[in-house]
């Protein structure tokens, strides 16, 4: 029926002052009835009052509105009579929901929403590899990056980045900070917004100005909006503050908290002439980041920033020879490595959801059974069909808005506890929050609930025959073969739901398993980790570095407790200074872009020792190896593997950095690229031998790690006062901090997995019993007949079995062919792993015939007498 | 929905009835309904059950109006006038209904 906007708004008026209409319908069929009276037997037999009203107030309704507040007023009566039921379902709804809300709120911080950038899709990170290995990804020169700025024309601004990392001394204390180094362009290519001031000019490229974090206004200067201007004195050089980054800015990871300029390169020069991270086209410190013009892709950005790279290769053959641009959008760079993990953990919470959705199906279905009779006498009240299923789906939905309620509550709880847990180089983890998107998110959810677990009831409160089912008495429903084929398939589909999940987070924890004892070639065990920072002035001679830091070592060695102490520029398990490329003296000279590469270690005597990486033949370095010794160097047996597969290295020689180098030894392989990465080639040389103004501390100490920190703030300030101290780490910690992504994703597919399997028994259980119960007279009977009770428990054993086998074997299909997408989670196991294939089905069946056993076994103990008169 | 007595009515002609009755003049739906049933040979009879919820709806639609009135016998009723707007409708009914109801009779009459 259309209905035109007088014809509502008067409708809507109506529906107001309904109780004064009410009353006036009275008066007036009053007075009809009164004439109809008076003109005695020629008028007509009196009708149903009550019935002309209620079709004359239906025009005052507001129509389906109206109806659905009745529905909801309704539904709600009902669902408190039955608060047992109700609250069964609302705390299965609340976890498969919860476990939504809480996943997504992650997901849709850390993965949708957008890079806080000007138009961030058209930015790319820019990288060159060898043409031999594409996927090593390397940063480029200062001049290579000026050159590519120059004749880029399809690009809209191109700027490069270095990290590096600042003494922050004063009266707030000291502390370190990651910054980002960048030249002129990058923050305008960048286009962020700064929370106060503004980022670095283009004009400022040699200028000491710097914008913070918001981390590090809050802890450092207690947000104080009067910070801009201020001093800030980074490893002895005063920088002035110009700006406050928002909270969430990340560029280009979540560890950055200075933003400044090339300044602290440009004014510390060299020996002989300006920075050599400024002139030379070997040293690939920057990052390259830049914006696509209008209507340019990718792609074609790519081809002609190779088609540059190119034309250099030919004036520079030793620089740029052999090697490709690739470029990546930022988006794909800043996530890479995270949104694989969140997708899976987020699937794995849509099936806990589905799980829980057929439970509830379960037990709506359940109910609608008893209820058919109150069902059935509204249809012979003359309901129609519409009505009874809308009244029903009325019920869904308030279940599933309770549920959705309870579970945005169990949300809130769960990711507090999710944070805490969360791996922290996780970008952008503090954005994540109950926000309006999660609120619309966990609502839809609930309503796609409800209209999945609403649709069997629905469908079944319908079904049979009025008459039948009102004769029957008070017996109860009496399920057909109807919805015995339903539930089992609820079974089913709950087994397999269950599988898929059990067998995502068996995977995921062998292989967290398997990483956790990895070899990794020490032993961290009672070694304190401490950085020791010889930058700025007073340290410009390569001697003053190498002596600094052995009168440190030395000092730290005469600590009580302390027995062995060693420092180098890298410390396992991740923190890499420098990768190099090398050649084996004698071997024909690889071509260009075929170049192998070491992690390359500038290490003091005693550093392989402290850590125990074990030096297998050979020697390590001593006191005799300094700065005017032969120049040597120790090779990992990675390397030995690779290049001296028959022969033994030691006496060999290496070219690498600028020198050549003897080989002296050959080192156990250590991880320096993270637990369960693969092993890489390594070379070691003498710390003397090649300087470098940052080095890590190897400690080995029979106290706790922690309990040095006073005598080694001593040992360093005994050297010079003005060395930067920071409480060592014990190793293990590192080590431990840098699984920390797989052990969240491990301990989260955990809690999913023994949720799915809650869910799937108390479901389990629940068809059984269900089952039992409908049969109870059948069973009394048999047993009357003299059936053993092991027949009996068999019967009912093989009924509610038979549904889980069939889930199990569809479930291990799909788990079987899907888990293809968990490969790049894996280490150490395959994704079709045979031990997981087989345990997890087992647990589950066990599982099963437990929940399927307790009411077999009431079934075969019931009272034939009772089953058969109990009605 | 109208509803039957001896003969159904053909449907959507009850409005169209009512408002014809009113042009008479003021009336109240005991009237309306007499006034059909006497004008119809008492073919057409009125139920309360359709004659005040189209009263109703002929009054969202701004067709009608209604006021209550001392009856004759001094009781109180409620009376129905008919305004401009269904005083237009009816022109639009009756003209389609005579237009549809001639068409009836020529297809009856053809074979």
């Amino acid at each position: 029926m259309t209905m035109s906007i007088r014809e509502l708004v008067a409708r809507l008026r109506d529906r107001i002052q309904r109780e004064r209409l009410s009353e006036e319908l009275a008066d007036e069929l009053q007075y009809h009835r009164s004439l109809l009276e008076r003109d005695g037997p020629a008028g007509r037999a009196l009708g149903n009052a009550t019935y002309y009203r209620e079709e004359t107030r239906a025009m005052w309704s507001l129509g389906l509105v109206d109806d659905l507040w009745h529905d909801a007023r309704y539904a709600s009566r009902v669902l408190r009579r039955d608060a047992g039921f109700t609250v069964a379902v609302i705390l299965t709804l609340a976890l498969g929901i919860g476990a939504n809300t809480a996943v997504f709120s992650i997901v849709n911080a850390v993965l949708l929403r957008p890079l806080p950038y000007r138009q961030p899709d058209r930015l790319i990170e820019v990288s060159v590899a060898p043409v031999a290995a594409p996927t090593d990804r390397n940063p480029t020169s200062l001049p290579d990056l000026r050159d590519w700025q120059r004749d880029a024309t399809m690009l809209d601004g191109i700027a490069g980045y270095a990290f590096n990392r600042f003494d922050l001394r004063g009266a707030e204390g000291d502390d370190q900070a990651r910054a980002i180094l960048a030249t002129g362009t990058l923050y305008d290519v960048l286009g962020a917004v700064p929370l106060l001031g503004r980022l670095p000019r283009a004009d400022e490229e040699n200028t000491p100005v710097v914008a913070i974090s918001y981390r590090l206004w809050q802890q450092r200067f207690a947000g104080n909006p009067g910070v801009l201007g201020r001093q800030l004195v980074m490893s002895q050089q005063p920088y002035t503050i110009v700006g406050v980054m928002p909270p969430g800015f990340h560029f280009p990871g979540p560890d950055i908290d200075l933003w400044t300029t090339l300044y602290s390169i440009i004014s510390s020069p060299n020996d002989n002439g300006p920075n050599l991270w400024l002139t030379s086209r070997s040293l690939r410190g920057y990052r390259v980041l830049a914006r696509l013009a209008p209507g340019i892709t990718a792609p074609r950005a790519e081809a002609g920033l190779n088609a540059i790279e190119h034309r250099l290769a030919v004036t520079f053959p030793d620089d740029d020879g052999g090697l490709d641009v690739h470029v990546l959008s930022v988006r794909e760079q800043a996530l890479s490595g995270v949104a694989r993990g969140l997708w899976t953990v987020f699937g794995a919470a849509a099936l806990i959801l589905l799980l829980s959705c057929v439970n509830v199906a379960h037990l709506l279905l359940e109910r609608t059974a008893s209820r058919t009779r109150e069902l059935a006498v509204r249809r012979a009240l003359g309901a129609h069909r519409g009505r009874v299923i809308r009244q029903l789906g009325a019920e869904s939905v308030l279940l599933g808005l309770l549920g959705g309620a309870a579970g945005i509550a169990l949300a809130y709880a769960a990711m507090r506890v999710l944070l805490r847990l969360a791996p922290p180089d996780i970008p952008r983890l503090e954005n994540v929050a109950i926000d309006l998107p999660t609120l619309a998110f966990a609502v839809t959810v609930s309503l796609i609930a409800a209209a999945l677990f609403g649709v069997a009831p629905a469908i079944f409160g319908w079904s049979g025959d009025v008459q039948e089912t009102l004769r029957a008495q008070g017996k109860g429903a009496s399920t057909g073969a109807h919805g015995q084929g339903t539930r089992a398939l609820l079974t089913t589909m709950e087994v397999a739901f269950a599988i898929v999940i059990l067998i995502a987070a068996g995977l995921v924890l062998r292989s967290f398993k398997e990483l956790t004892s990895s070899n990794i070639g020490l032993d961290p065990e009672g070694i304190a980790v401490a950085q020791l920072t010889v930058a700025g002035t007073r340290y410009l001679s390569n001697d003053m570095k190498t002596q600094t830091v052995d009168r440190v070592l030395a000092n730290v060695r005469a600590i009580p407790g302390v027995t062995a102490a060693g420092a180098s520029t890298s410390m396992p398990p991740t923190r890499i200074q420098e990768i190099e490329g090398f050649s084996v003296v004698g071997e024909p000279a690889p071509e260009a872009g075929h170049e192998p590469t070491a992690i390359y270690i500038p290490a003091t005597p005693a550093f392989l020792s402290a850590l125990r990486i074990p030096v297998v033949t050979g020697r390590d370095f001593d006191a005799r190896d300094d700065a005017k010794a032969p120049p040597v160097v120790i090779i990992s047996r990675e390397l030995a593997r690779r290049h001296f597969t028959h022969v033994d290295p030691v006496g060999h020689q290496l070219r690498i950095s600028g020198a050549t180098r003897t080989i002296i030894g050959v080192a156990g392989d250590a991880i320096y690229e993270g637990v369960g990465a693969p092993v890489t080639p390594v070379v070691y040389v003498p710390f003397a031998q090649s300087p470098f103004p940052g080095v890590w501390l190897a400690i080995r100490t029979t106290t706790a790690p922690n309990a040095i920190a006073g005598q080694l703030r001593d040992a360093f300030r005994r050297v010079d006062p003005d060395l930067a101290v920071r409480p060592p780490q014990p190793l293990d910690v590192l080590v431990s901090e840098s699984i920390v992504r797989p052990r969240f994703q491990a301990w989260l597919l955990s809690i999913f997995g023994g949720l799915a399997l809650v869910l799937a028994s108390v479901g389990i259980y629940g068809v059984v019993a269900y089952g039992v119960t409908q049969r109870r007279s059948e069973l009394g009977i048999r047993i009357a007949l003299g059936a053993p009770k092991r027949s009996v428990v068999s019967t009912v054993l093989r009924a509610g079995m038979m549904p889980v086998l069939l889930g199990l074997a569809i479930g291990l299909a799909v788990a079987y062919t899907g888990s293809r997408v968990l490969a790049g989670l894996l280490y150490g196991v395959t994704p079709t792993d045979t031990l997981t294939f087989a345990a997890v089905p087992l647990v589950l069946f066990t599982t099963a015939l437990i929940a399927a056993y307790v009411p077999a076994h009431r079934a075969s103990r019931v009272d034939p007498l009772i089953a058969i008169r109990g009605e | 929905m109208a509803s039957i007595k001896r003969q159904s009515l053909v449907p959507g002609t009850l409005d169209l009835l009512i408002l014809k009755t009113l042009t008479a003049g003021p009336q109240h739906g005991y009237g309306i309904a007499s006034h059909i049933k006497d004008w119809s040979r008492e073919v057409l009879q009125i139920d309360e059950g359709s004659l005040y919820p189209a009263l109703q709806r002929l009054r969202q639609r701004g067709w009608v109006e209604s006021e209550w009135r001392r009856s004759p016998n001094n009781q109180r009723a409620r009376y129905y006038t008919i305004t401009a707007g269904g005083r237009k409708q009816l022109g639009i009914e009756e003209a389609s209904f005579t237009e549809t109801f001639d068409a009836i009779r020529r297809v009856l009459r053809s074979v």
